[in-house]
This record gives C-alpha cells, sequence and structure tokens, in this order.
C-alpha cells in the first residue's frame, strides 16, 4: 500500500472531525492561528489550508461569528460560536460519541474475527 | 515590492472580486502571526529566509487561493451523460462527412498519385479543424445548458420516491436525451447555417485544383430569417422542458405551434424556387452525362422528400391536437412530444 493512499485515507477520515474541533474549540474567541496552534497543542494538527475556508465557511452557515480587533498594530480577525452553533454542538457531541462507540465495537469485532 | 505583499498579490489574482480583499487581510494577518511566532521560539529576527521558509508552509498562492473557493465545473454530472453522447455523435458526424469527402477527392484524383496525396492531406487538415470547431461548439451548448438548467438550491428536499419514472413512459414524463440532443442540434444548426454556410456542400481536386460545389441555392439562405426565428423558438421551448422537467399542456401547445411553423416553412419551400444550389453546369464540370435530366431528378427528389416531411409532420400535428384536445393518453403516438 503506498503512503499516498494512506495519507489520502487519513485525511478523509480527519476531515470529517475537524467542525466538531473547531466549534468546540470557539466557546472563547480565537484568531485563526492562535485555534490552529490550540487544536495542535491538543493533538489534532490541522492544516491552515483547511482551517481558514472551514471557518469562513462555518461563519456563512451562521455558526460561527467573527469580528476584525486592532492588536498590536495588526489586526486579527477573531471567530466565536453563534447561538446557532452551540446549538448545534451538543447534538454533533452526542454524534461523535455514538459513532465512536458504534466503530470501537466494529473494530473490536473485526480484531475479534481476525483473532 | 515586499516578499509577503508580492505572495498576496499572487493569491489574490485568483480570488473573485467579492471576497478578495477580506480573505487577502486574513491571511496577511495569518502569515504575520506565523512569522512572530517562529521568531519567538528560534530567538531569531525575521529575515528572508524565514518569509520564505513560511511562505512555502502556507502552501503556493493557487492551491491557498483553490482552498478559498467551491468547486466548479462547466458541466455538471445531470448533463454530463448527454454531453458524452453528443460529443461521440457529432465526432461520428464530422468523420463520416470527412470520410466522404476525401473518397469523393481521392475517386477524382483520378491516377495521380500527387492529387490523392493532396486530397487525404487536405481531408485530415479540414477533419481536425471541424472537429476543434464542432466539438468547441458541443462544449459551448452544453455550458449555456448547465447555466439555464434548475441548480442544486431548487432541487426540493421533500420528494416522493412514487414519483421516479417507471419503465412505461408516461405522456407527461420527459426523455431529457430528446430534449438535450434537439437543443444542442438546433443550435449546431443555427450556427453552421449562419456562420460556416461555406461548408454545406461538396469539394474535390479535379485536374489539380480544389473545385467546390455548394448544395443549396440562394433561395434556400432568402428563408433563413424564417428559419433562425423557428429554431431559436425550438430552443427557448427545449430550455423552458428542462427547466420545468415535464411535459405540461402550455409546453405542449407550445411544441404545437412550433409544428405550424415548421409545417409552413416546409410549404413555403416546397411552392418556391429550388433550394438546391446545383446547376447543369456543375453536374457537367464532374463529369455526369446528362446533366440537365440528373437536375432534375434531384430536383424533384428534394420536392418528394419535402412532401413526405409535410405529411409526417401534419399527422404527428393531428395527433399531438388530439390527445390534447381528448386527454386521450393511450393512442400508439404518445411518445411523440
Amino acid at each position: 500500500m503506498t503512503n499516498e493512499l494512506i495519507e489520502n485515507a487519513t485525511l478523509e477520515l480527519r476531515r470529517g472531525v475537524i467542525v466538531l474541533a473547531v466549534l468546540s474549540q470557539l466557546g472563547e474567541e480565537q484568531y485563526g492561528y492562535s485555534l490552529l496552534k490550540l487544536l495542535s497543542d491538543r493533538g489534532l494538527d490541522v492544516d491552515q489550508g483547511t482551517l481558514y475556508p472551514l471557518l469562513r465557511r462555518l461563519e456563512s452557515q451562521g455558526l460561527l461569528q467573527s469580528v476584525w480587533k486592532l492588536e498590536e498594530a495588526r489586526p486579527r480577525r477573531y471567530y466565536v460560536i453563534s447561538t446557532e452553533g452551540s446549538t448545534l454542538l451538543p447534538r454533533l457531541t452526542q454524534e461523535w460519541n455514538t459513532l465512536v462507540a458504534t466503530m470501537s465495537a466494529m473494530l473490536k469485532g473485526e480484531t475479534n474475527e481476525t483473532d | 515590492m515586499k516578499l509577503i505583499d508580492r505572495y498576496i498579490a499572487q493569491v489574490g489574482r485568483y480570488l473573485p472580486q467579492k471576497s478578495r480583499t477580506d480573505i487577502e487581510k486574513e491571511i496577511r494577518s495569518t502569515l504575520e502571526d506565523m512569522l512572530e511566532d517562529r521568531s519567538a521560539e528560534s530567538g531569531k529576527p525575521v529575515d528572508d529566509e524565514l518569509v520564505v521558509q513560511i511562505l512555502k508552509e502556507f502552501g503556493h498562492p493557487l492551491k491557498v487561493a483553490l482552498s478559498y473557493m467551491p468547486q466548479r465545473s462547466l458541466i455538471g454530472p445531470q448533463l454530463y451523460p448527454y454531453f458524452i453522447m453528443v460529443m461521440k455523435f457529432t465526432l461520428l458526424i464530422v468523420l463520416a462527412i470527412a470520410l466522404v469527402r476525401m473518397s469523393i477527392g481521392i475517386v477524382q484524383a483520378g491516377a495521380s498519385i500527387d492529387a490523392i496525396v493532396h486530397s487525404i492531406v487536405e481531408g485530415f487538415l479540414s477533419l481536425g479543424g471541424t472537429a476543434i470547431s464542432s466539438l468547441g461548439n458541443v462544449v459551448l451548448v452544453f455550458g449555456i445548458l448547465e447555466w439555464a438548467l434548475p441548480n442544486v438550491k431548487e432541487i426540493p428536499l421533500e420528494w416522493d420516491p412514487r414519483s421516479l419514472p417507471d419503465e412505461t413512459p408516461k405522456p407527461e414524463h420527459l426523455n431529457m436525451r430528446d430534449v438535450v440532443s434537439r437543443i444542442v442540434f438546433t443550435l449546431a444548426a443555427i450556427l453552421i447555417f449562419n456562420f460556416y454556410p461555406q461548408i454545406l456542400g461538396m469539394g474535390f481536386i479535379k485536374q489539380g485544383q480544389w473545385i467546390f460545389i455548394p448544395l443549396l441555392s440562394e433561395n434556400f439562405f432568402r428563408y433563413m430569417p424564417w428559419f433562425n426565428l423557428l429554431w431559436g423558438v425550438e430552443v427557448i421551448h427545449g430550455i423552458i422542458l428542462l427547466r420545468q422537467g415535464r411535459w405540461q399542456p402550455a409546453t405542449r401547445w407550445f411544441s404545437i405551434l412550433i409544428d405550424i411553423l415548421e409545417i409552413g416553412m416546409l410549404y413555403m419551400i416546397v411552392k418556391g424556387l429550388s433550394v438546391v444550389g446545383l446547376t447543369a453546369s456543375t453536374l457537367q464540370s464532374v463529369g455526369i452525362e446528362n446533366a440537365a435530366s440528373m437536375l432534375n431528378l434531384i430536383n424533384a427528389c428534394v420536392t418528394l422528400g419535402l412532401t413526405i416531411a409535410i405529411i409526417v409532420n401534419t399527422v404527428q400535428l393531428v395527433v399531438k391536437i388530439y390527445r390534447l384536445a381528448t386527454g386521450n393518453r393511450k393512442l400508439s403516438l404518445l411518445t411523440i412530444p
């Protein structure tokens, strides 16, 4: 199996959880780079080419709000979860927990069968 | 100009104007954050080397710009199967015409090797040009159709699986393939008859000279404004059908109106002067004996063909009107649009 195939499959797998990760970390205002670092510090490395367009998309869907602030003579765009985003977050979290439980059971079964 | 400015300007070139300034501002802010962070980590001031490293890490300007834009396609999945079908068909027609022309050229060239080679080379060159132009026109037409079709947002969220078409065609069921093909070929006819009338004929080499005989006379081209009107109405009708996705009484009456116009046009041509561009002298020049009789025969065949077309169209018209007026949906000619 080629490395490219493995990387693509892993990327595809992680892509689905980024929305949940971002929403979960934006209870407090973060600008793009600080969010990137925060996610990385918590173990989820996200490509910036994925994160920044995603933030704009979530904002256009009404799940995030943003505001430009001038700090240290530099403008920064701060994102925070919106009311709609806050409503969605617990549902997504519940879905995630169910998914993890289902997949764990499924993969365990797979392992047992293999054994 | 600083390297970061050049980079952001390059990304901006690919971005839509509406969101360009905002995205550029955000990228600049992020790049400055990254530079500050890396500089603090390494304990070194920001220099060109670090800027280059950060920009490389951020990605090629085109890749960055693309990540901000939704995927777009000139021809979407809805029309793609029909697009491929029409492309293949067009290519086949172009190839067939080219082969016929080439064969005529070779036959006319006689035993002269030079003339045969010239015919073949000429034929291939002509085939290449015609194929590119025809296929380009097909792409253009499908691009317009894609724009005219309802987009995904217009597809209703609520739908009933029972509304899926079954194998038995129903009167209101729209055969997308027929409609798309009709639009494409009508537009092709508009293009060819208005902009490339010179290709409507036969070309061959005689005694080393390229001779071209137009198949249609000037009389035919006097009808062009009417043909354009008829074809334009047909295209509009097809686009309306595609947008509505099914036959409705209004579109059926519209179709009947088009049929009446078509029959009227055919009748005018039959009753008018000959539309055949061949003359006795051109027939003689290609070595046909009794050219006058042959010309009379060709004219008679054309008139017969047009008369048959009038009769067939009239029968179809009567069936359509009967069907609409009586609501009879069990006629055998139901598949006639």
